[in-house]
This record gives C-alpha cells, sequence and structure tokens, in this order.
C-alpha cells in the first residue's frame, strides 16, 4: 500500500513554507539570529538558526495563543500548514485523522539551563501554566484542540530518532486502517547545549569536521509537519514513502535501503564521518543540508521535506556546503531517496521516497 | 486487529514488588499510603502519595547507579522474561523493538545536574544514561525500533497500542512495551497547582472525593505475535485483543464533559476486537478520584456497559502516570485469571451525582475478556481490550 | 496580572479596578484561575485550600485587593 505525502508545512531558520524551504536550498539567504548562551564562565554569544512563529496570529487570535510556549508554536505553525498545503484544514474533508508529534527534547528542550540543576526551587513549585507547558505532549494536545481533531493523538520521542520512528508509527496506522489520514512531524527548541556544543567545536576545530567534510551546522529549531494518506492518487502528493526502516545497529552490514539512491542524511556536530562509512557504497549519491535548519534532534523531518520537494520537482538541489555533494541543481532521474539519520546508542532510521 | 500474545509481563508499584505479590495485596485490600519521604528537604508536603520502597528495587541485575524510572523498567522487564520462560539470547535473534510510555523518563535526563563534563556531550549522554527505552534495548542487545510514548495519563497504553501495531504490521516479531514513571516534586507540586491532588487517600466515584494521589512503578509486557508464540512453544498469558485511542480536542486540562473522547476511544477499542459491549465481563476505569474525571466516566460507562462491573484500582497504587496503563492492564489480567475483582479502595459513599457506582464489595466476574481505560492531561484517552484467550466469550 | 497571563493586548492602566475578572472582555478560563491563585501565593504568600475561596476574590481587582490585604492582616 502506497503512502503518499499530501502536505508538508515547516518552519525553521530558513523562514516559514515550502517555498522559502526551496529558495534557502536553491542558494538564497539563511541568517543566523546571535543568541546569548548562560554558561558557568559568563554568557557566550553563539550564532543560531532560530525560528519565527509570529505568523501563528494569521489563524489564531492572540488570546488563544497566549499561554503557548515557543515549543507549542512552531508545533501549531508548521501543523497548521501542513493541513493547509493538503488542502485538509476544515474538519469536513479530513476522515479520521490521527496525530503524532515527535520530538527529542519536548517542552523542556531549552526551558532548562543545562548547566544547572533543573529541580531548583523555582521549577519544582512552579505555576499552572508553567507546569502545563512543560509537559511533553503540550504541542500535540494543542494541536488537537487547534484542528478540533478527536482522532488519537501521540507525543513520541527517542533523542535523534524521534521523528523516524514516529513515521514508523504513522505508516502503520494507515495500513491498519485505523486512521484515514496522519499528520506526523518533529519539532524541536533550540537546545542551548547543542549551540554550546557547536561553539566549543569551533574553537578547537574551526568549522571543519561535518558530515562529508563540509561544515558544521548551527544549532537550529524548528517544525516539520506532514500530511499522509494511503493513497495511490499520485499526482495530489510531493512523493510516495515507499519504505520506513528504525532499528539498532549491532555489528554487522548495516541494513541498507534499495541500490541506487540518494541519500540525504547529517550527525549534527556528534556523529562522526566514520559512521556514514558502511553506507556510502558505489551506487548512492551523498547529500547534506544540515547548514539550512541546523542541528536539532528532529533534523531527519527536515531531510524528509527536502526530499519530497525533490521528487516533486524531480531535481537535487546544490549541495555546495559538502565537499562531495553535488555542486548545482542535477536531475533527480527516478532515483529513490533515502532520507539516513544514524542516532544515539546505534540507532539508525530511513525513510524511502519517490 | 490480529491478536497480540502476553507472553510474560512484570509488575511494580506500591502494591509490591512483583506482578503476585501486587495480586495478592491487592485481593487483601492493601494500601501503602503516606507522605511523599524522597523530596528536598525545603518543600512542604501536605498531600499522600503511593511510592514504592527501596527494597522492592534491590536486584542483581539492575544497577543501582540508575534513575528510579528506569530501574522499574528494569525490574519489571527481568520478571517479565522470567515469567514468560524466555531468556534474552532468544529475543537478541528476533526483530524486536521497545516502547514504553513515560514522561518522567523523558525529562530526567534534564533533571538531573551533571559535573563539570563536557557540555558538547550532555544531551546525548543523558539520554544515554536516564532513558529507560534505550536502556532496556541496550541491556538486552535488541535490534528492533525503539520509541517512548510521552502521552502523560495514556502513555503506557499508548504504548502497548503502538507496540500491538508494530506486530500487527510485522515491523516487528515482539515488543517489550509497558510504561514506567517515578514520583517527583515537579509533578507533585505542578499538580498541586491545579489543585489535582487529595489531601486524604483518594477516594474514586466517591461522593466526598476531592482529587487524586501520585503513586510511581513500572509494569512491562513481552508481546508477540502468535508466530513467534508457535515457533517458540509459548504458551500466552493473555493477550491484547484490540485497542482505542483518541483525544478530547477541548480542554487541556479537564476532560470532556460530554464524555464524547471517552466513547470514540471504547467504540474504537471493540471495533479492532471485534467485540460487542455484551462481551466485555468489566471496566477497570481510570478512577483516578477528581471530581471531573470520575463524573464524566461513570456517564460513559453507565450508558455503554449498563450494569456492567467497573472498578478503579487507583486507591491501591495511586495515580502512576505513564505507568498507569499497564498497571492497570496487569492488575486486570489478574482480576480475569482469578475470576473476581476487589473492592475499589477509598469508595465508600456513593455520589447521588453519578449514574453507576463501582464495585464496593469483591465481585466473582465470569468471562474472559475485558477493558482497562485511561484518560490523560492533555487530552488523550486510551483503552486497551485484555483477553485471557485468543477466542474471547463471555458466560 | 498582564504579565503572568500574557495579556498582551491590555496594559494595567486599561484594565478598570471594578471590572470583572471573570465573565467579562479578557477571555480568562480556569488555568487563568489557578495561575492567580499561584501569583498570589507566591507573591504575597496566602496560600489557597479550595478554589471556592478564591471565586469570590477574583470579582475584580478591588475585591482581590480587598481579600489580600484581610489575610495580611489577619
Amino acid at each position: 500500500m502506497r503512502v503518499t505525502i499530501c502536505g508538508i508545512g515547516v518552519v525553521g531558520g530558513f523562514g516559514r513554507g515550502m517555498s522559502t524551504l526551496e529558495r534557502a536550498l536553491s542558494g538564497g539567504p539563511v541568517d543566523p539570529a546571535i543568541v546569548s548562551i548562560p554558561t558557568r564562565e559568563g554568557d557566550i554569544q553563539v550564532p543560531c538558526l532560530t525560528a519565527d512563529t509570529t505568523h501563528l496570529a494569521d489563524f489564531m487570535p492572540t488570546r488563544t495563543l497566549r499561554r503557548m510556549s515557543h515549543y507549542i508554536r512552531l508545533g501549531l505553525l508548521a501543523a497548521v500548514d501542513a493541513m493547509t498545503d493538503a488542502g485538509m484544514l476544515e474538519t469536513d474533508r479530513r476522515g479520521r485523522l490521527g496525530i503524532i508529534v515527535a520530538t527529542g527534547h519536548g517542552a523542556t528542550g531549552n526551558n532548562y539551563a543545562f548547566q544547572y540543576p533543573f529541580e531548583d526551587q523555582e521549577e519544582i513549585c512552579g505555576s499552572p501554566t508553567r507546569f502545563s507547558n512543560s509537559v511533553h505532549n503540550a504541542a500535540a494536545a494543542y494541536i488537537s484542540i487547534a484542528l478540533k481533531e478527536m482522532g488519537p493523538n501521540h507525543s513520541i520521542t527517542h533523542e535523534d530518532l524521534s521523528f523516524p520512528s514516529a513515521l514508523l508509527t504513522a505508516v502503520a496506522w494507515l495500513r491498519q486502517g485505523r486512521v484515514d489520514a496522519v499528520l506526523v512531524g518533529g519539532v524541536d527548541e533550540l537546545s542551548h547545549a547543542y549551540a554550546y556544543a557547536w561553539h566549543v567545536h569551533q574553537q578547537q576545530h574551526g568549522q571543519t569536521g561535518g558530515p562529508g567534510g563540509g561544515k558544521i551546522p548551527l544549532a537550529g529549531e524548528g517544525a516539520c509537519f506532514f500530511l499522509l494518506k494511503a493513497d495511490d492518487n499520485r499526482s495530489a502528493a510531493y512523493a510516495s514513502i515507499s519504505d520506513v526502516r528504525v532499528g539498532r545497529r549491532r555489528g554487522g552490514p548495516p541494513d541498507r535501503p534499495a541500490a541506487s539512491c540518494y541519500i540525504l542524511g547529517t550527525g549534527g556536530v556528534a556523529a562522526t564521518p566514520a559512521d556514514y562509512r558502511p553506507w556510502q557504497t558505489a551506487d548512492v549519491r551523498w547529500a547534506s543540508y544540515a547548514s539550512v535548519y541546523g542541528d536539532l534532534p528532529v533534523d531527519s523531518a527536515f531531510d524528509t521535506a527536502i526530499a519530497a520537494l525533490s521528487c516533486q520537482k524531480n531535481l537535487i538541489f546544490p549541495d555546495d556546503r559538502m565537499a562531495a555533494g553535488p555542486r548545482g541543481p542535477e536531475p533527480l532521474a527516478g532515483r529513490p531517496i533515502a532520507c539516513l539519520k544514524l542516532g544515539v546508542g546505534h540507532t539508525y532510521g530511513w525513510t524511502l521516497l519517490e | 486487529m490480529t491478536p497480540v500474545a502476553i507472553v510474560g509481563l512484570g509488575c511494580i508499584c506500591a502494591l509490591g514488588a512483583d506482578y503476585q505479590q501486587c495480586l495478592q495485596s491487592l485481593f487483601a485490600g492493601q494500601r501503602r499510603f503516606g507522605l511523599p519521604s524522597r523530596f528536598p528537604a525545603a518543600c512542604e508536603v501536605s498531600q499522600p502519595v503511593f511510592e514504592v520502597p527501596d527494597s522492592f528495587l534491590q536486584h542483581d541485575s539492575v544497577p543501582g547507579n540508575l534513575s528510579r524510572t528506569c530501574r522499574m523498567a528494569m525490574v519489571a522487564t527481568w520478571e517479565a522474561l522470567d515469567h514468560g520462560n524466555l531468556d534474552a539470547r532468544t529475543l537478541a535473534r528476533h526483530r524486536v523493538g521497545v516502547c514504553l510510555g513515560s514522561n518522567i523518563g523523558v525529562t530526567s535526563g534534564y533533571a538531573v545536574a551533571q559535573n563539570d563534563t563536557d557540555a558538547f556531550l550532555l544531551p546525548r549522554d543523558r539520554f544515554l544514561a536516564t532513558n529507560p527505552t534505550h536502556l532496556l534495548a541496550d541491556t538486552l542487545d535488541l535490534s528492533g525500533p525503539q520509541q517512548t510514548v510521552a502521552n502523560a495519563c495514556t502513555a503506557g497504553s499508548d504504548a502497548i497500542g503502538v507496540a500491538s501495531a508494530w506486530i500487527d504490521q510485522g515491523i516487528c516479531d515482539a515488543v517489550i512495551a509497558g510504561g514506567t514513571d517515578e514520583l517527583t516534586p515537579r509533578v507533585y507540586f505542578g499538580f498541586k497547582s491545579l489543585f489535582i491532588n487529595d489531601e486524604k487517600p483518594c477516594r474514586p466515584f466517591d461522593r466526598d472525593r476531592r482529587g487524586l494521589n501520585l503513586g510511581e512503578g513500572a509494569a512491562v509486557f513481552v508481546l508477540a505475535s502468535t508466530d513467534f508464540c508457535q515457533a517458540h512453544g509459548i504458551v500466552p498469558k493473555g493477550y491484547i485483543l484490540g485497542y482505542g485511542s483518541t483525544a478530547d480536542a477541548d480542554h487541556f486540562t479537564q476532560p470532556r464533559a460530554d464524555g464524547k473522547g471517552l466513547r470514540l476511544a471504547l467504540d474504537e477499542s471493540l471495533t479492532s476486537a471485534g467485540l460487542a459491549p455484551d462481551a466485555i465481563c468489566f471496566i477497570n476505569a481510570h478512577g483516578t478520584g477528581t471530581p471531573d474525571n470520575d463524573r464524566v466516566e461513570s456517564h460513559v460507562l453507565n450508558k455503554m456497559f449498563p450494569g456492567r462491573p467497573f472498578l478503579s484500582t487507583k486507591g491501591y497504587t495511586g495515580h502512576t502516570l505513564g505507568a498507569a496503563g499497564p498497571i492497570e492492564a496487569a492488575l486486570t489480567l489478574g482480576c480475569l485469571d482469578r475470576g473476581r475483582l476487589p473492592v475499589t479502595a477509598g469508595f465508600e459513599t456513593p455520589d447521588a451525582d453519578l449514574p453507576a457506582q463501582p464495585v464496593a464489595e469483591p465481585t466473582m466476574i465470569q468471562g474472559t475478556v475485558a477493558l482497562s481505560q485511561n484518560l490523560a492531561f492533555g487530552g488523550s484517552n486510551a483503552v486497551l481490550v485484555i483477553g485471557k484467550q485468543e477466542e474471547p466469550g463471555c458466560v | 496580572m498582564v504579565v503572568e497571563l500574557n495579556l498582551e493586548d491590555f496594559t494595567p492602566e486599561e484594565i478598570d479596578n471594578d471590572e470583572l475578572i471573570f465573565g467579562g472582555r479578557f477571555d480568562l478560563d480556569s488555568i487563568d484561575a489557578l495561575e492567580i491563585v499561584y501569583q498570589v501565593e507566591q507573591n504575597f504568600g496566602i496560600p489557597m485550600k479550595e478554589m471556592n475561596e478564591a471565586r469570590a476574590a477574583f470579582q475584580s481587582i478591588n475585591t482581590l485587593a480587598a481579600f489580600i490585604e484581610a489575610r495580611l492582616q489577619g
């Protein structure tokens, strides 16, 4: 059964929306913001790819938004955009919709000073609003309320494999017929720890050491949602998802996707190029767009959006950020694209799009 | 949905250090509550909780330096493997995933101030040291997918639901599925600020109920396909026959007054199991003891299962958050096995405003299928259909 | 109140002291009520055990101020 991507909503350091993402991929500007990161040695100023959610006010009154944290707003904006993109914002056009929100760090992604105790007195005796906003399922709950959607609603996490794991469940639900469509996405707020990690790495190694010898990406934040259906109507879709694999590596040959595809993959600062070597066989072409959206646990959601766009436009975007990547746009020529993520704890996940 | 076999299960909470102890204490009517004993000295506590004593966590194969959330999950997992007469090597040869429900397990990484380690590794290091799903997969050397469901009070039931989907769709041969959450000051005082806790031991469905008591614990199931069971000559201890999951889409902290979310979840669970409401022998309600929750459940259960016995076990365990669904599913199976229900601890005076009352006397039941339901902060509703046998029937 | 409840549309000067806090033009809900209870406790050291106590006190800024003053003196 084919699973098709019918709508995508995206917000990140490059801006908001698929056209903005496409412009950034075609060489458009991606301007970092300078963020003040508190450390034990004092505040440091670090360039980061931050995302703006002011456009949420186009959809809902400020009074409804007032209590929502940045984490919730990121998720809500991308979720609503994905539904609009798929023409399914109205409840009577949906059938039964499942919602799955994947997040690496959840609502507490940035709400703790990573170098200080979280459970200090102020946090323990927190206000009801702050406590409500701090639960991992806050974004998914507000999305269901905003969309008036009563289908299954899950918030899931597994650090940097959160998004591929969520996709696995989304595809299973569609194949079971449990739902008619799934709104599945990744949300992560800027992590001060990731920003600090970039800063330390840059001080020690300069800007090299990224995947394939390219630059290491800045810490990023954002949200990326997909509206999926089990649907054979290819003309309405960006691309089809033909396979999702998620698991844990235990040595031995990697569980690779079918031959002759493009692989989009990144590891941010932590994954080493050596981790990827077993996957880099002669029949695959490699590209990385991490400098567009940055380093965040749900980065593979952005890779999936870019892969979907590539399938729709039938081209691979230039990747001059990576030493061995495509230099200019190249025709996709019918090759499938695998979005690969190698994660912490020897986990792996890839999604095959065509 | 194809029935998913329960190969073995483990359970740890205030009732007992293992599944059999939990069932014994349950039917003996034991309630072990008290004021929180582990919070920082500066915290003023007045509301009772159901803690797991440290003695329950002594286990040769469980390192003492892990978080309580992880230790409880591991203790329950070792018990589940033992209960199912399954060793880790057999599991490692198959495609086995891990899916747990936990709320503390996904934030405790940020709750511990590390000493001066390189912040570069901090989020990943913290994850590796404190995430119970990862620890189980790593300890058992499993190759399948992993995921933690963080759906507040339905996290664990939803994790069992996800695991069932992975098995149903052939993604996994088996899944270690369940839930775990320890008691923390952050949640205790967070609930207090929302006026959700009771100053006294909780009183599910009682006229004078005022709120819930938090608890802690873990329950882990080894779920598998019937093919896997046949291949290994395993006789399942029970089955997950169906699963329903919905969202209220209404208010962030209070359940829908009209109960529609719960009704839809109940409908879906029965449809997925291919059963009519008649087939259900009893319902293990969420029954936290809050005025709103219990009111909604009583109305819905009265409408959908008029006259069917239901109970709440939270008067024995407290509200164990992500572990609630799996612990209550385990106790539900235990009731099915023994053919009887314990009283609803904490329930004394019927509420005239509620159309249906929970069991107040030990009650015999006949039949092989029951439901266990949970409602969450944020609006999720989850229902598991639990059966003693693959072909359900109700006498 | 303007800051903690994130009432971005209003300044404190725009809120009349006799104006209804709930059921009026601010669109507040039960979580806001709990937030006000929390803020009163944190800022004035006055705990509330039951929401019923709070309801009467929360009619307007003036009733809230009177409630706090009475508790601080008593």
